[in-house]
């Protein structure tokens, strides 16, 4: 492989850069990509829609399983870009037997369903590897983070299909006249068969508009974890580092470095799971100074030449630290001692019940929240109707003395009531000495009997609830004769005669006053 | 009202009465129209105050023998008006007749020249026949051929609506609902006074007719005319004036109300709770009374948004935690 001559620049990437690479090359090929997905899928859905007239629901269902067979072509086309050949139609259509044939079986039937089709592809397809041979190349391939992005690009793409499907669905629902009487209910129970072929429509254009962005995706993900095992970028440099210092000593020096730092890297890395015997693979570092070390006797331009790589070892291209931390399960095995290998299917499983568990715990967690939310918000309401919490229920009672519109709170009130209103009756002020009267009655009414009064009461409801509340109560005679004396002066400004208003004060002690009755 | 004219055959009425006799003409009301003591006492609070009701409830509620029991217990005219679809204005307020023998035009006046007006069914004209009835009830006059006649007082409107059957309607528009002091809902009796008015209703009666032997006028139209004015003069704190006030002012920006009650709604509210205060026997008007009288006065007066109509609330749930938030004042 020339890696020298790839379109994009290769460095080792996190899964989500390695897709949005692989949507940069969609925007740079769109074109050739997307005529490369419609050669084959036209002719499909065509097809499908001429078998299947009788039965227009099924042909979303048949265009949608032979899917993976129109990947190939846009997938040939990425490839080849990447390389400056962006090959033609007629081209793609001479090899039409290998790009559609070639394990056409197994990628419709078991490997259908798999999520990480896109990246499973270039495999069989630009290595031509088949049978055992390619599963225990994506075994090795499927390591990494990069898998996961598949899996999530898979899911992306599907809900994007949707979106766009729904998309182009309510552009043509906009479009339409209001005039025009359309029957929404044959749309949506099937009874109409013109609308199964609308929406059959509509799924092909959504799948045409993602299509190239998930095949690129795909690849891109694969170009990555390629880079990341072979160790491409490294390679890419030495062959930079060639040609900038082709000729004399420095050659043989690069070369050797090359050779014993570059290549054996890629049985380490591309190697199975490393087991428990395998040696831990060298730093760059240490393998760059075995080799210097096994090299010849060291003369006076090796050791200056040792002396530049020593130098540019220290530098800090070689000193660069990525720390990544996550979460992971402690490696417990309960039961099967001797694990098997996991097949491909095992792994896609394992992988959708990873992403299904994923979301609905992310679901589970916002549920959390706002029932942790909700119960915050009702638990004053709650504590005080399950009365658990003293210092609620103290506040609750507490409460009246602030609302009720009054004064009502007992320290705002005289020691003796009846003879401070007495007093205010004698000098004359009936308006205070009721006003008191009245005041205190409340005070008892809320932090004795326990009433409890809202702001927007009146007095006619004040005496109404209390005559509810305490229908036995000695006093209620008096709170009666009380609030009508009370009205009758605040709005109908009718003070009552002073030896009915001295009665009203002689009468309160033996109703209200606490101290009197006890 | 044309009070000049009969202005000295009007007693003077003090508040005890007053009270006396608004109880009486709700006894006598009440042998008629049995089980809807709450409805009485809000077609009195209305008459009281001069204004006009809508009552809003299903039919064979005894709409029609309220206001017939009324006519007679206070020994005045009564008219009845099923509005249909076709009712021209003419044949509510009446017309000009040109009389072929004398060369004359001759008057001939519709049934709103009467004391009790009843305007069954008012949702069921067209707009112009309810609103030259609307006119009559702002006015209290009616103009034919260009000459105004003004009506004999009392003049009083009860206007009912069916809830359940509004096809084929001509819903009043709300500034004409505004015209009416009152919209009461009328229920149907509890089982008591449903047993009780069944028996009643079956003693020895053939048909249809009305239960009416047993109510006496017990007050001439002078009389109903005082307590009006008794009514007028009753003395109104300028708190409780302010709680009406705030009661109404909170309708408007209530979340929830489109369009709250106007100041119409205010001067409603305090003359509906004087007459409600004269009812209960007190010379003065309380928040009581304004708070009693103000699901009555206001519920018609405001237009939910279209949600709470959705959710189901009406303007009664609305207006209830209205009363239960507004302050009742304090001194």
């Amino acid at each position: 492989m020339e890696l020298e001559r790839l379109a994009s620049r290769v460095r080792p990437r996190r899964s989500w850069e390695a897709m949005d690479l692989g949507f940069r090359l969609v925007q740079a090929w769109w074109w050739p990509v997307q005529r490369a997905w419609l050669l084959f899928a036209l002719p499909a859905f065509a097809l499908a829609f001429l078998l299947l007239q009788a039965y227009p629901s099924w042909i979303p269902l048949l265009f949608w399983w032979l899917k993976p067979l129109y990947e190939r072509a846009p997938l040939e086309v990425l490839a080849q870009a990447q390389f400056g050949h962006v090959p033609g139609t007629r081209e793609l259509l001479r090899q039409w037997r290998r790009l559609l044939l070639r394990q056409a079986i197994p990628a419709l039937t078991w490997r259908r369903f798999t999520l990480i089709r896109s990246f499973s592809t270039p495999v069989m397809q630009l290595e031509g590897l088949a049978g055992d041979e390619r599963a225990q190349r994506l075994r090795v391939l499927a390591q990494g983070p990069n898998t996961r992005g598949a899996q999530w690009l898979t899911f992306g793409c599907l809900h994007l299909e949707g979106l766009v499907y729904l998309a182009i669905l309510a552009l043509l629902a906009a479009l339409v006249p209001q005039e025009l009487q359309l029957d929404w209910q044959g749309a949506l129970t099937g009874e109409d068969a013109r609308w199964e072929f609308l929406l059959a429509g509509a799924g092909f254009l959504g799948t045409a508009l993602v299509a190239p962005f998930y095949v690129a995706g795909g690849f891109a993900l694969y170009l990555n974890r390629r880079t990341e095992l072979e160790a491409w970028d490294i390679e890419l440099a030495f062959r930079r580092m060639k040609k900038r210092l082709a000729g004399g000593l420095t050659t043989s020096i690069v070369l050797a470095l090359v050779l014993a730092a570059g290549w054996p890297a890629e049985p380490v890395w591309a190697a199975e799971p490393a087991t428990a015997t395998a040696p831990k693979p060298l730093s760059e570092e240490e393998r760059v100074r075995i080799a210097l070390d096994e090299r010849e006797p060291p003369s006076s331009a090796h050791q200056a030449a040792r002396a530049a790589v020593d130098e540019v070892l220290a530098g800090p291209d070689f000193h660069r630290m990525d720390t990544e931390g996550h979460w992971k399960l402690r490696d417990f095995d309960l039961s099967n001692k001797n694990k098997k290998p996991k097949t491909a299917r095992q792994s896609w499983l394992e992988g959708l019940g990873a992403a299904l568990a994923g979301g609905f715990k992310f679901l589970l967690y916002i549920a959390l929240a706002l029932l942790l939310l909700f119960l915050l918000h009702r638990y004053p309401q709650w504590s005080r109707w399950l009365g658990r919490n003293p210092r609620l229920k103290r506040e609750a009672k507490a409460l009246p003395e602030q609302v009720a519109g009054l004064d009502v709170r007992p320290e705002s009130l005289p020691e003796d009531v009846a003879a401070s209103a007495e007093a205010l009756a004698r000098a004359g002020d009936a308006r205070a000495a009721l006003g008191l009267l009245y005041r205190a009655s409340l005070a008892a009414l809320v932090h004795r009997e326990a009433l409890s009064l809202k702001a927007s009461h009146t007095e006619g409801e004040i005496l109404r609830l209390a005559q509810a509340q305490r229908p036995a109560a000695a006093w209620l005679a008096y709170l009666e004769s009380l609030t009508r004396a009370w009205q009758a002066l605040a709005y109908g400004h009718d003070a009552p005669p002073t030896q009915a208003l001295l009665a009203l004060c002689g009468e309160w002690r033996p109703a209200f006053d606490a101290e009197a009755r006890s | 009202m044309n009070d000049s004219a009969t202005d000295h055959a009007i007693p003077t009425l003090d508040s005890t009465e007053a009270h006396r006799l608004a109880q009486a003409l709700a006894a006598e009301l009440a042998k008629a129209l049995v089980g809807q003591d709450g409805t009485i006492r809000d077609v009195l609070c209305a008459l009281i105050a001069g204004g006009h009701v809508l009552i809003e409830g299903v039919p064979g509620l005894g709409k029609t023998l309220l206001v017939r029991a009324l006519a007679k217990a206070v020994s005045a005219q009564h008219a009845r008006i099923q509005f249909t679809p076709d009712l021209m204005p003419s044949d509510v307020t009446g017309h000009a007749l040109y009389d072929l023998k004398s060369e004359q035009f001759k008057l001939r006046k519709g049934p709103v020249f009467s004391n009790f007006l009843l305007a069954d069914e008012i949702n069921r004209a067209p707009a112009k026949t309810q609103s030259a009835l609307l006119e009559v009830m702002q006015e209290q006059q009616v103009t034919i051929e260009g000459k105004p006649f003004a009506l004999a007082a009392p003049f009083m409107v009860l206007a009912t609506q069916n809830p359940i059957e509004s096809e084929g309607t001509y819903p009043l528009p709300e500034a004409q609902l505004d015209r009416f002091l009152l919209k009461l809902r009328m229920d149907y009796p509890a089982l008591v006074d449903e047993v009780a008015l069944v028996r009643e209703n079956l003693a020895g009666r053939l048909g249809q007719t009305f239960n009416l032997e047993d109510v006496r006028p017990v007050l001439g139209q002078a009389q109903v005319v005082a307590l009006q004015r008794a009514a007028a003069s009753l003395d109104v704190d300028e708190q409780v004036l302010d709680y009406a006030v705030r009661l109404v002012r909170a309708t408007r920006d209530w979340p929830g109300v489109r369009i709250g009650a106007g100041p119409r709604g205010s001067i409603a509210l305090v003359r509906a709770a004087r007459a409600a205060a004269l009812l209960d026997g007190l010379r003065f008007v309380t928040p009581d009374a304004i708070k009693t009288v103000a699901p009555a006065v206001l519920r018609h007066r405001l237009q939910l948004a279209a949600e709470l109509e959705i959710e189901g609330q009406s303007s009664d749930d609305v207006l209830a935690q209205i009363l239960a938030k507004v302050d009742a004042p304090r001194t």
